[in-house]
């Protein structure tokens, strides 16, 4: 395998936020963001990491310069804000 | 495609939308927030606003109260954030500087990060439309 075919494979998957919805259900993701749509609001990226916890992810990506964290899945409960 | 000169999203379980703060260290955070009308101010929680170049969202000594600090009422009771102001926000296509942000931690139960209020959303009109359950957050001044 050539160099940037390992560089390559040692990358995330690019995948649809739905699909990480799928993949990471019910836990914090934090992406990069590979694509956009016309609104600016992204709509695919690679998974650089994944916690149950919300302050882990910042743990792991504490030295990220642009980075999009969110929780995947359903939220546990309606809100009545 | 041109990119469109407003923010359009689903009203869904709640009206959400991403949005990209840029802070005081150039360090660029993304996030979904939910977009709330009803709150004053916007929220980040407190490791973010750090993260973001922030550093006095933490002081050494927590018993001495900062003078950028507010007691606010929320769902939970009473609580206390700090005031802060990030350098710059960026809704799709639309963009803020300046914008007044509390840093304090919402529980993680709820699903969110960030709390986009009337802080960042008064310079928007803001439309929901619940037949077709969709909302539309444009720049004050732009073209409807």
């Amino acid at each position: 395998m050539s160099q940037s075919g390992a560089e390559e494979s040692a990358r995330p998957e690019e995948l649809t936020l739905s699909q990480i919805s799928a993949r990471y259900h019910d836990r914090w993701v934090a992406v990069e963001v590979t694509r956009r749509d016309r609104n600016g609001q992204p709509v695919l990226g690679r998974v650089v990491a994944e916690d149950v916890d919300r302050y882990n992810i910042r743990m792991k990506t504490m030295n990220a310069a642009d980075i999009c964290i969110f929780y995947a899945g359903e939220l546990p409960f309606r809100l009545h804000m | 495609m041109p990119p469109l000169p407003s923010v359009e999203g689903m009203l869904g379980r709640f009206p959400t939308v991403f949005v990209r703060l840029t802070g005081r260290n150039s360090v660029v955070r993304e996030y979904n927030a939910l977009v709330a009308p009803a709150s004053e101010f916007c929220v980040i929680p407190t490791v973010d606003a750090y993260q973001l170049g922030y550093p006095e969202v933490a002081p050494s000594d927590s018993r001495i109260p900062l003078h950028n600090s507010k007691t606010f009422a929320s769902y939970t009771g009473y609580a206390r954030g700090t005031a802060i102001k990030m350098a710059r926000v960026d809704l799709g296509t639309i963009s803020f500087a300046d914008v007044d942000f509390l840093a304090y931690d919402i529980m993680q139960t709820i699903g969110f990060d960030v709390v986009l209020g009337r802080s960042a959303l008064r310079e928007t009109r803001l439309g929901q439309d619940f037949v077709s359950g969709t909302f539309r957050l444009e720049r004050l001044g732009a073209a409807p």
